[in-house]
């Protein structure tokens, strides 16, 4: 089978163990940080990450070249998270239930203040929202590559972007606009250039 | 990048960039590496299939010959694909040699009727004598005593008279 190109113009050829981990090596951090946006915790967003090409390497000798590699991962990385997510959130059901009537611990003050609300923002969304945000967002997909990276339609990834922006800004405007403040002259400090900052 | 009109925050692009890129990855051996290849037993089932056929082969070798020693088993099949395919070589004209002379002196038995059954093994042409009393070979055809049986050798003809 013909090797494809793929979004980073990178050829693979399915099957080829050598091309798996030249894969492996170009995708792994922005799978990890994909879910790592998703399940907004590192060690979970690295045993899905892990899973997902243990997965994907079983089946590489059947990938057909009709999708970018990276995407293809993307969309098995993306689905693992979900299904760690839906079986997280059965485990904390039946945890609430066995506490029921117990006063629920707060948050560890220290993951609060460290972990930047946004991630906290699009955890708080659901996960296939929040792929859909990370992917357009963060690594620049437009709705149609995502729609065949994840194997549905691309009217369903404009309705999801949409449902995902609705629900951030209300998050992001309950959070309030101070952390927003201190990200925005630290990041225009050290990334941003002084032309294209406009004032709020 | 930065853009008011974002659909959901100023600025979010690059918010989420920073966030992201704030994050390592850890750098750990890859699990796929160590994983066994998954197991497909389909692909089994030619070899399977194969040494069921193989199996099932010598026990019919093993039943037909009475041996488990394959070389009796070759040995049998050469001799019975030869038995099969070697046609019986037809038996000598009775009437020609009967009456006075001397070749025919041994006798000729009558043309015993045809049978269905082929030989297994057909016999050579016996050889003229000079011993009339040497009965030859008889053919399987000559024996009127059934399939399968070797018969006793006809009864020898009278020597010719002298006079």
């Amino acid at each position: 089978m013909a090797a494809v190109p793929d979004r980073g113009q990178e050829t693979y050829q399915p099957g080829s163990r050598e091309d798996f981990d030249r894969l492996y090596r170009s995708a792994y951090p922005r799978v990890y940080r994909t879910l790592a946006a998703i399940l907004g915790d590192s060690a979970e967003a690295e045993d899905c990450a892990q899973d997902a090409f243990v997965k994907a390497f079983q089946a590489w000798s059947r990938w057909r070249p009709d999708a970018p590699a990276e995407a293809w991962i993307h969309r098995i990385a993306v689905n693992r998270a979900i299904s760690y997510r839906r079986s997280t959130k059965l485990r904390s059901v039946g945890e609430l239930l066995r506490r029921l009537g117990r006063p629920r611990g707060s948050a560890d003050p220290a993951q609060v203040a460290t972990q930047p609300d946004l991630l906290t923002a699009l955890r708080s969304i659901p996960p296939k929202l929040a792929a859909a945000i990370v992917l357009h967002h963060y690594h620049g997909y437009n709705n149609r590559e995502i729609a065949a990276a994840l194997g549905v339609s691309e009217r369903t990834i404009g309705t999801r972007l949409n449902q995902a922006a609705a629900r951030l800004r209300v998050v992001l405007e309950e959070s309030g606009n101070a952390g927003f403040s201190l990200e925005l002259r630290s990041a225009l400090s050290t990334e941003q250039d002084a032309s294209s900052y406009v004032e709020p | 990048m930065w853009n008011r009109k974002h659909p959901i925050a100023p600025g979010f692009d690059w918010r989420l960039k920073i966030a992201l890129d704030r994050i390592t990855p850890p750098s750990v051996m890859p699990r796929y590496a160590m994983a066994r290849p998954a197991f497909k037993p389909w692909r089994l089932a030619p070899i399977a299939l194969a040494g069921a056929a193989t199996v099932l082969l010598a026990l019919t070798a093993v039943a037909a010959t009475g041996s488990a020693n394959p070389v009796v088993w070759s040995e049998r099949a050469t001799s019975t694909i030869q038995s099969v395919g070697h046609a019986p070589d037809p038996s000598p004209s009775p009437a020609a040699g009967t009456e006075g002379s001397p070749s025919t002196a041994h006798s000729v038995p009558a043309p015993a009727p045809k049978r269905a059954s082929p030989p297994k093994a057909a016999p050579k042409p016996a050889p003229p004598t000079d011993h009339p009393h040497e009965s030859p070979r008889p053919s399987p055809g000559d024996d009127n005593s059934g399939p399968g049986s070797h018969g006793p050798s006809p009864r020898p003809s009278p020597p010719p008279d002298d006079h």
